[in-house]
């Protein structure tokens, strides 16, 4: 009789182990940035996605999962009610996550200054939950199409990228869509300033002599077609402007938008 | 003219050549070669920067000669009445509600709305100018907190929206013509009115008959304040400091007068303004450097450098 007490209290212990360590196995993220959500659905571990930014739409799935806030603005109680281990990020993030250190949820803040650094995030990301074999094939995968989308860019323009046009605010040599335009085989003509997003006049707009302007979708284009009447002028869409500025899995459609121009 | 002294007329005379030498240099330095590409930047660009400059500038420095000698304080500044932050309040709306281009004409009008609500406010029940100085203060914390809330909900355009908040002269792109003849207006309106701001440094009770007189002088004194702010608003954003600092420097320089005051005002700011803006394009061409920034680093060592060395004058009443 004591034997088979002992048994059955070995069984129970044993099998409320396993279930501890596969709970402890299977860490649980919430990601603030857009960028974040898409790489993990691309690594198919969404299911262990428990929240995201309000921003945060694509795929559509997304669209469902707890809101925790925005990049600017987040929901401390919330996030420490969903209690995830780790909370990824983009580096800008950075300064108002540091206080969940002390809850025991990481913040896990990713750099993305050109593409090899988001193929880094996204091996990170990988290794961090165990599918590194589906990181390594996204970054295969998306090498092989920007080399694809270059190889087929016979043309080689100068091009002009505007964020914002009052002011006027392009892109630097540390911003990741200045490797998006180099990748693509194009030149991106602010190439040679040193910061990201640098407010820039637009007398030296006009003398770079660009052939094609892109305008993201916030940028009004009345005043640059006023300035480049010869130009060709294009306005992204919500859709593209989506692609192009975030530094995620989706990265070779940026270079093949540009390198298609 | 007459009664300036031999000093003053040459301070006078560097000022106005100090003006045409930063009007000549944001215009021709560093131009292209290329006949279009010249064309495109002088009359795009240079010339509707200079213009706003001097427009900005101008009644900056005149609004805040109103105030402070209205408000006999060497502290009170153009957005006194609230305007700064209707005129930000303004501006936000029109960029992240309606996705307006024409955001400085919101600005213009946010920042008469405020002006108005204020000067009524403070003339409820008895007009007073430290009823207007307060409630000017509170309703720009009131709006202020508004801006930010503004800012913070949509945070996609908070970099572009901090940017144009700091002002500058690139960022609105309005009509020019519009802009030349309500400036002109206004001026040859505040020019009428500069004789009666003497009589208004005075002590009311010497001055005045009845304390009546005196606040009416003074509110309209305000509204043409109010108007040149809004104009300022209108040509290069939120501003700060210029319309603190070129009275109180013209004042330093010029004596009490209000009539010489005036020009030197104009002057003043104009000049601060064209060379503020010519280092913030220049400094680290092609980055541009937020003109609020430059104002400041540029006009505060002159202006503190003066303040040591001439002012003895603050020691009785402003």
């Amino acid at each position: 009789m004591m034997m088979i007490k002992f048994l059955y209290r070995l069984l129970i212990s044993g099998l409320f182990c396993l279930i501890l360590q596969n709970g402890v196995l299977a860490e649980t993220y919430v990601s603030i940035s857009p960028a974040m959500t898409e790489i993990v659905y691309a690594l198919n571990i969404e299911d262990r996605l428990l929240g995201v930014s309000t921003r945060c739409k694509y795929p559509d799935d997304a669209k469902n999962k707890e809101k925790v806030g925005d990049n600017f603005f987040i929901n401390t109680e919330k996030i420490l009610k969903i209690k995830p281990d780790y909370i990824l990020a983009l580096d800008s993030s950075e300064f108002m996550l540091n206080k969940f250190k002390r809850f025991k949820i990481k913040p896990l803040c990713f750099k993305y200054p050109d593409i090899e650094s988001i193929y880094e995030n996204i091996l990170a990301i990988g290794k961090l939950s165990g599918r590194e074999k589906r990181a390594e094939e996204i970054v295969q995968f998306s090498k092989r199409r920007i080399e694809l989308a270059r190889k087929q860019n016979k043309n080689p323009k100068n091009i002009l990228y505007l964020a914002d046009t009052m002011p006027m605010i392009s892109i630097g040599k540390g911003s990741f869509i200045n490797d998006i335009i180099e990748k693509s085989g194009h030149k991106s003509v602010t190439s040679e300033l040193k910061t990201s997003y640098p407010v820039i006049m637009e007398e030296y707009a006009v003398l770079k002599n660009p052939d094609i302007i892109i305008l993201s979708i916030f940028a009004d284009d009345k005043r640059i077609r006023r300035l480049f009447p010869d130009t060709k002028i294009i306005r992204t869409t919500s859709a593209e402007s989506d692609i192009i500025n975030r530094p995620g899995p989706r990265i070779y459609k940026a270079v093949e938008f540009f390198a298609k121009l | 003219m007459g009664n300036l002294k031999k000093g003053q007329v040459l301070i006078f005379l560097i000022l106005i050549s100090v003006f045409i030498l930063s009007v000549c240099l944001s215009l021709f330095f560093r131009l292209p070669n290329n006949v279009d590409d010249i064309k495109i930047i002088l009359m795009l660009i240079r010339l509707p920067a200079i213009l706003k400059a001097i427009v900005a500038g101008a009644s900056l420095a005149v609004a805040g000669m109103f105030l402070q000698t209205i408000s006999k304080n060497p502290l009170a500044d153009p957005y006194l009445v609230g305007l700064s932050s209707g005129a930000g309040l303004g501006i936000s709306l029109s960029i992240l509600l309606f996705n307006s281009v024409n955001y400085s004409l919101f600005g213009f009008f946010g920042a008469l709305i405020s002006a108005v609500l204020v000067i009524a406010l403070s003339g409820f029940s008895k007009f007073s100018i430290t009823k207007l100085i307060l409630i000017g203060l509170s309703f720009n914390l009131f709006v202020s907190s508004l801006i930010a809330c503004l800012i913070l909900i949509n945070p996609t355009k908070s970099y572009a929206m901090t940017l144009i908040l700091t002002g500058g002269f690139n960022s609105a792109d309005i009509s020019n013509r519009l802009l030349l003849l309500l400036f002109v207006i206004v001026m040859i309106i505040c020019a009428l009115f500069i004789p009666k701001l003497n009589v208004l440094r005075l002590d009311t009770g010497l001055a005045f008959k009845t304390g009546k007189e005196a606040d009416r002088i003074s509110i309209i004194f305000i509204i043409l304040a109010s108007l040149l702010t809004s104009l300022s608003v209108f040509s290069a954003g939120i501003l700060g400091f210029v319309g603190i600092i070129c009275p109180v420097f013209s004042r330093l320089l010029f004596g009490a007068d209000c009539r010489v005051l005036f020009f030197a005002n104009i002057l003043c700011g104009s000049t601060l303004l064209l060379v503020s803006n010519f280092l913030s394009n220049n400094l680290l061409f092609p980055v541009q450097i937020p003109l609020g920034v430059v104002v400041s680093i540029v006009g505060v060592p002159f202006f503190v450098y003066f303040l040591l060395k001439k002012g003895g004058i603050f020691k009785g009443n402003f």
